[in-house]
């Protein structure tokens, strides 16, 4: 008797603690699944309240550069801001700091090594001071170099005038001698074979360098302001040895290296720069890759600014009250590349039809959100070569009868295999996707396959690209040369005529040798005005024989504390110098 | 002796072998792949023809595969990891710079992932068909079907955008320095006596450690509460019982200490999987890891970096298993390894 009650009792006393530990427990839950729901709840709010917010979109004026002659208005550029009535609130105190999310890793500070993209160099940008530089039309303006002056007909020597006055972090004095020394590293650097050109470069005094070229280049000016052109401290560089240079870099841009270490670079402005010194005294590069986590960085407000945002998170976070949205247009212009060694693209109705079918705006409009602007050459606004009055039609009824003309239908379609890289630009595979679909409507069936970067050379270069890829061509100096030209020339070692002359295959269009020709005075012309005539010509004809499709040129998201003042360049560079706060 | 001499000399022997296998097939994988390097490496540099093939052959690049394999091995062994081409720097030293980063997430999420698991697991077994085992079986089916990165994603639009109570990235505050010693953040801070810079990265780790944890909290909690639920129904248990022993110790000393081999066993496989799991956790919160040279690396086709990683990788995946051998005989002396 007595076991069964103690049996009852404990039993009882079980199952009041059990009561009162579940209640606990649920109580505990129901407060944290409170907090988050609430939290949740307010973050959704938000972004219904900011999609939702009257938006105000005002075209700004250009912030040039500092000793620039000119002051141009940036008409590619887009400021997102809200409209908010605000109430006495203290002003906050004035941005000394900016912490940069990075979408890039920063592996070196070597300035000579690998190649890069444009946007991704903007750490060694701050750093070090190019010997050109361009404005933010790109137009060539004087940097390190004052002035240049060809010295013979033929273009192949010219003499570089030196600035005078300008010095490096260490406080020496910048002369010809660090200049010279520069081109000479830049030589073996990644950019071997364009510097290769400079033959023999002379110091003819502390403010003259000549140079003489092995061939006439007439990109060689705007080389001179991009990519690798950086100058350094000849006698720092030899003193302590180029591996030493690049864990502590010395040069002559607006910012020192404060510390630099795996994910995060951080700089101190330089008081002494020659254009005068920053606004913004320390500038933090912070590596996040995540294109979500950038998002939050600026949302959360533990970085001030960054790029390269998912374009959908773009107008909600546009509209935060401590945000500012920019969508800037850059020298980046996505293209369909066409190999002419498969009969079907070797088929000039066939690659018209695929041009004339995609109608570009619906694809800037509804799958990258307006962040592009539809392109009828290799040559986007801003370029040399560019000739806004050429535009090619989005005309299906055109694509159909051109794909008649070769016996093709919609019931007897064309089949093709398009590959495109994913990721490589803002939603590459999703545009890709959407021309898939536009060319069946026509009579053209694509298979789409996604490659890499890696795949996308190596196929390339061996003859054995799909049908059709897409693929993003950047040219920062606007120089036709880097675009119809490199993209385009037979000679080039980047246009698809690479692959068919490396494996010998047929070229179903015919058309290699007149491409040559039409494309060459981009390379050899003297004459620059005969020159951009010349290419714009070349620009005009590689499209309408369907040997490339210009989709788009691509926008940038940009997002910044309101309190900073910051007008994007073209070339995509990030530039905490010409920031203000 | 539950380990004898023997069973080290052959498991030595064995580990050699694994390393040495997955060297082979690491070597032969990323130079079969597509792409190549050199391109890469160039990218928009107009290299001539003949500048590419001497960059090519200085790589080593142009040699058969067999002999680059072999001359990549005699470095290898003579402690050269070779040169990474996208930093351009030695392999050995990114690795060495960045493996604590990672090490101390991997670890960091498996405390947690034993602490919250293991506490559920009992919890669940002891009472089975409560609350708070549905309501932890079901939390643990989320956890698991949800992979890491997903997680990673979640907590940051939870925790740093919206409530705005944790960092979304780094290891540290820009403005904390810390000298050094170990590399391991947690400790370094701890070393030197830091309490508000070890406060600090505590707060960096919880997110992307939480984020990673999850998957294996889940496999803990529900390895446990199997185990554990055959553990109880031992004979052992009900002798223990009926010798009126303290249901606590029953619980938490006698049947845990056994249940916990299954656990162990998870544990150690998993750890090789955060290894994987911890590539897109480390991109999501920017942490400087291993995780974010894996992903350069292959990018890249960085062919020696990608081999010292694999390297680096297989020794810590024998290492584990070895250490979790070991740890069976602690918990369980009854365990032989002969």
């Amino acid at each position: 008797m007595s076991s069964e009650k103690e049996e009852d009792s404990r039993t009882i006393r079980l199952s009041r603690r059990r009561f009162l530990g579940v209640s606990t427990a649920a109580a505990i839950g129901g407060i944290v699944a409170g907090v988050i729901v609430g939290a949740v709840g307010g973050y959704l709010a938000g972004q219904s309240t900011a999609q939702t917010t009257t938006v105000t979109q005002t075209k700004t004026v250009t912030q040039a550069a500092q000793t620039l002659t000119t002051t141009v208005t940036q008409p590619t550029t887009i400021t997102v801001t809200q409209t908010v009535t605000t109430t006495a609130t203290p002003t906050p105190p004035k941005l000394t700091r900016v912490i940069i999310a990075w979408p890039f890793e920063i592996v070196t500070l070597h300035p000579y090594k690998f190649s890069r993209n444009i946007p991704s160099e903007s750490p060694m940008d701050a750093i070090y001071d190019r010997f050109l530089s361009q404005d933010i039309n790109l137009k060539i303006q004087p940097g390190v170099i004052e002035k240049y002056e060809w010295m013979n007909p033929e273009k192949t020597r010219i003499d570089f005038t030196i600035r005078r006055g300008i010095k490096f972090h260490d406080g020496t004095e910048l002369t010809a001698e660090d200049v010279a020394f520069s081109f000479s590293e830049m030589k073996k650097g990644a950019y071997a074979a364009t510097w290769g050109n400079m033959d023999v470069i002379e110091v003819a005094s502390p403010t003259l360098v000549k140079v003489t070229l092995k061939k006439y280049d007439p990109s060689l000016i705007a080389w001179l302001t991009f990519l690798d052109a950086f100058v350094v401290p000849k006698e720092y560089w030899e003193k302590v040895g180029p591996d030493e240079f690049s864990k502590k870099p010395i040069g002559s841009g607006p910012y020192k290296v404060k510390s630099y270490k795996p994910g995060l670079l951080e700089l101190t402005a330089f008081e002494d720069y020659w254009r005068g010194p920053p606004a913004i005294k320390e500038v933090v590069f912070k590596e996040v890759l995540d294109p979500r986590s950038r998002a939050v960085e600026v949302e959360a407000g533990t970085s001030d600014f960054t790029i390269a945002v998912d374009v959908a998170d773009f107008d909600r976070l546009a509209a935060l009250t401590h945000l500012t949205g920019k969508k800037a247009f850059i020298t980046d212009v996505a293209i369909l590349m066409i190999p002419t060694y498969y009969p079907e693209t070797g088929d000039e109705n066939v690659r018209l039809a695929m041009h004339y079918a995609i109608d570009k705006e619906a694809l800037v409009r509804d799958v990258l959100l307006g962040f592009g602007r539809p392109v009828s050459t290799t040559e986007a606004p801003g370029y040399m070569a560019y000739d806004p009055d050429y535009v090619f039609p989005y005309d299906p009824k055109k694509a159909k009868e051109l794909l008649a003309k070769s016996g093709y239908s919609t019931d007897n379609p064309v089949k093709i295999t398009a590959a495109t890289l994913k990721g490589n630009i803002p939603r590459d595979y999703e545009v890709m996707q959407a021309i898939v679909a536009m060319w069946k409507k026509v009579g053209i069936e694509a298979s789409l396959e996604v490659i890499t970067l890696a795949q996308h050379f190596e196929l390339r270069n061996t003859g054995k690209m799909k049908h059709v890829h897409l693929y993003p061509w950047s040219n920062a100096t606007g120089d036709p040369v880097n675009s119809v030209g490199y993209s385009q020339w037979p000679n080039s070692p980047f246009s698809t005529w690479r692959g068919l002359k490396a494996a010998n295959l047929t070229d179903y269009s015919g058309l290699m040798e007149e491409a040559t020709d039409i494309i060459a005075p981009v390379f050899t012309e003297k004459d620059e005005e005969v020159r951009i005539a010349k290419a714009k010509e070349a620009a005009k004809w590689v499209v309408e024989h369907g040997l490339v499709i210009p989709l788009y040129q691509l926008a940038t998201p940009y997002l910044m504390k309101k309190e900073i003042i910051y007008e994007p360049w073209p070339q995509g560079f990030v530039r905490p110098y010409y920031m203000k706060a | 002796m539950p380990i004898t001499s023997h069973y080290l000399v052959k498991r030595a022997i064995y580990m050699l072998l694994s390393v040495f296998g997955v060297s082979i097939i690491g070597f032969a994988l990323f130079r079969l792949l597509p792409g190549d390097p050199v391109e890469l490496m160039v990218g928009p540099g107009y290299f001539a023809k003949e500048e590419m093939a001497a960059l090519r052959a200085r790589l080593g690049l142009d040699q058969p595969i067999y002999i680059q394999y072999f001359i990549w091995l005699r470095d290898f062994l003579s402690g050269n990891f070779g040169r990474s081409f996208r930093f351009d720097l030695n392999v050995l030293d990114l690795i060495i710079e960045r493996l604590p980063a990672t090490l101390e997430l991997i670890i960091f999420s498996v405390i947690i992932a034993l602490i919250i698991g293991v506490s559920i697991g009992v919890i669940s077994a002891v009472r089975p068909g409560s609350w708070a085992d549905r309501i932890s079986q079901t939390t643990s089916f989320v956890g698991f079907a949800i992979p890491h990165f997903l997680w990673g994603i979640i907590f940051v639009v939870v925790f740093s955008a919206a409530l705005r109570i944790l960092p979304a990235s780094g290891r540290l505050d820009m403005d904390i320095e810390v000298n050094k010693i170990t590399g391991f953040m947690l400790i370094d801070t701890l070393l030197q006596g830091n309490v508000s810079a070890f406060t600090n990265a505590l707060t960096h780790i919880i997110l992307p450690g939480l984020a990673l944890s999850m998957g294996l909290i889940a496999m803990i909690h529900r390895t446990l509460r199997s185990s554990m639920l055959d553990v109880l129904n031992e004979d052992y248990i009900f002798t223990d019982r009926m010798k009126g022993l303290n249901e606590r110790y029953i619980i938490y000393v006698r049947a845990l200490k056994n249940a916990l081999m299954p656990v162990i066993t998870i544990v150690g496989i998993q750890f090789t999987f955060l290894l994987g799991g911890s590539i897109l956790v480390e991109k999501i919160y920017g942490w400087p890891g291993l995780g974010n040279l894996v992903f350069t690396a292959v990018q890249y086709q960085d062919l020696s970096l990608v081999q010292g990683i694999i390297m680096i990788y297989a020794v810590i995946v024998v290492l584990t298993n070895f250490a979790v051998d070991l740890i069976y005989t602690l918990v369980n002396p009854k365990v032989e390894f002969k």
